[in-house]
Order: structure tokens, then sequence, then C-alpha cells
């Protein structure tokens, strides 16, 4: 599991993950991912389009740095995930939790009213 | 008639076994041909399921054995999961409250409700000491 973040100009964060969210993944980027989405105020963009697998440890993943980022006023946003992970995302009910849109222009524009620290 | 196929892995309790388990399941669903929505299912369902026995069900430290069988039907590939872990039938939980408010919803708990969504028929018994997990997943094109 590979885990690349980015500055995007408006300060926002895009986060790119790649591989399978199952537990070896999810252990292998919990400690980036968390410091990079839960620790200050910010819209943060996770580009999903690489990630093939998603179980319930991901899920979590997912849920509990969703919620530490918007405590701290930020959002978090998915985007571009494949067919079969956004089917686990929805049955899940994550899709009601955690907004998913189509592309990063959408992310973008999702997240455009966050003023990032 | 096709005759039914069958495979069996058995991993110790520990999570490190889990890219074991993975390559082992990618290497059935290419020889049975299963195709990607099916193997999805069946990875999915193997996960959560195996996650919870070495997560929950082992209080002491000994090394024990988690036995996975897979067997390929026509319309369908059953999924058998025996240990020796503390009994639990992981369908005498309640329904999870799947939450509409980032606030208050609960960040577990999904993983039970993914293997029911996820399959279409299961059965679960606790005989002569071993917990026996049984999951059908219809074929899907």
């Amino acid at each position: 599991m590979k885990i690349d973040s980015e500055l995007l100009d408006n300060k926002a964060i895009k986060i790119t993950l790649d591989g399978r969210l199952d537990i070896e993944g999810s252990n292998a980027i919990d400690m980036q991912f968390t410091a990079l989405t839960a620790t200050k105020k910010a819209a943060v963009l996770v580009d999903m389009s690489k990630v093939s697998f998603l179980a319930s440890i991901g899920i979590r993943l997912l849920l509990s740095n969703a919620k530490a980022c918007a405590q701290r006023g930020g959002q978090m946003v998915l985007f571009a995930t494949q067919p079969m992970v956004n089917e686990v995302l929805t049955t899940s009910g994550v899709a009601t939790l955690i907004p998913i849109v189509d592309d990063e222009q959408a992310a973008i524009e999702a997240v455009a009213h966050v003023e990032s620290e | 008639m096709t005759q039914s196929q069958r495979a069996t892995l058995v991993i110790d309790n520990h999570l490190d076994a889990f890219q074991r388990v993975e390559q082992w399941l990618a290497k059935i669903a290419a020889d049975w041909a299963l195709s990607p929505a099916t193997t999805f299912a069946v990875d999915l369902v193997v996960n959560e399921a195996v996650t919870n026995t070495i997560s929950h069900g082992y209080h002491d430290t000994s090394v024990h054995q988690i036995a996975i069988t897979l067997i390929d039907a026509e319309d369908g590939v059953t999924i058998e999961i025996t240990d020796d872990a503390m009994p639990f039938d992981p369908f005498s939980l309640p329904p999870i409250t799947i939450g509409t408010d980032l606030k208050s919803a609960a960040i577990g708990g999904r993983g039970i409700h993914l293997i029911k969504r996820y399959t279409d028929a299961r059965d679960y018994r606790f005989i002569s000491g071993q917990n026996r997990l049984k999951l059908l997943i219809i074929k899907q094109p």
C-alpha cells in the first residue's frame, strides 16, 4: 500500500492511495494518513482511483480520520472510487457520511467552503 | 454436471497470515476462473471473518490454526471457516445503525454487516469446541 500527498494551491491536501485497504494496507498507511488528515483544519481530497480493495478495517481508517478532520473544522472528500470499492462504501453506509465524487475537480468544488490552515 | 472443486488453507491466528490468504485467493480465483465481482466478494468475506476471529477470538498467547475452505460449484462459492476461538455467532448481533451524521456515526462494527450483505446464505455452528462458519456467495457474472 502506497500513500502520496500534495498541497494544492488553496492549501487543500490531496492524498493519493494506491493498493489494498485491507488490514495490512491500512496498518501500513495509518500513521501517515492520520498525520495528514487529522492534525489541522484542512480540506482533504482522497484520490481512491488506485484502491482496488476495501475491507472494514480500511473503512474504520477513513471514518475515524474524516471525523477528526471535521472536528477541526475541515472536511474530507473521496473521489474516483473504483466500482467494487464504491459498492463497499455504499453498502457499509460510508457514502452517506463522507462525500464521494467522480473526479478531482468535483472534489475541489465539494470542499471549496473550507479555509485550510 | 460440473464436479465441484475445493481448496483449503490453514493459517496461524496472526494478522501477518493475510499475505498468504491474499496470494491463495488470487490463485484460486484464476484457477477457477471466478469473475472479478465474485472474487472481490469472496476476498471481502474471508477478510472480514478471519480478521474478526484473529482480532477478537483468542484470549491467550498460544498459536492457533484457522482453516479456510473454498468449494466451487456451478452456481456459487461456499466458504467454510473453522477455528478453535471463543464461541461466537457473528449473526447473533443486532444489525448496526449505519448513521447519517459523521459526528455521531459509529466508526467500527461494519465487518459483520458486510459479511451479511455480500453472502447469500449463512450458517454458524459451534461443534466439538470449534466455530464452524459456512457462507455461500452466488456467482456473479
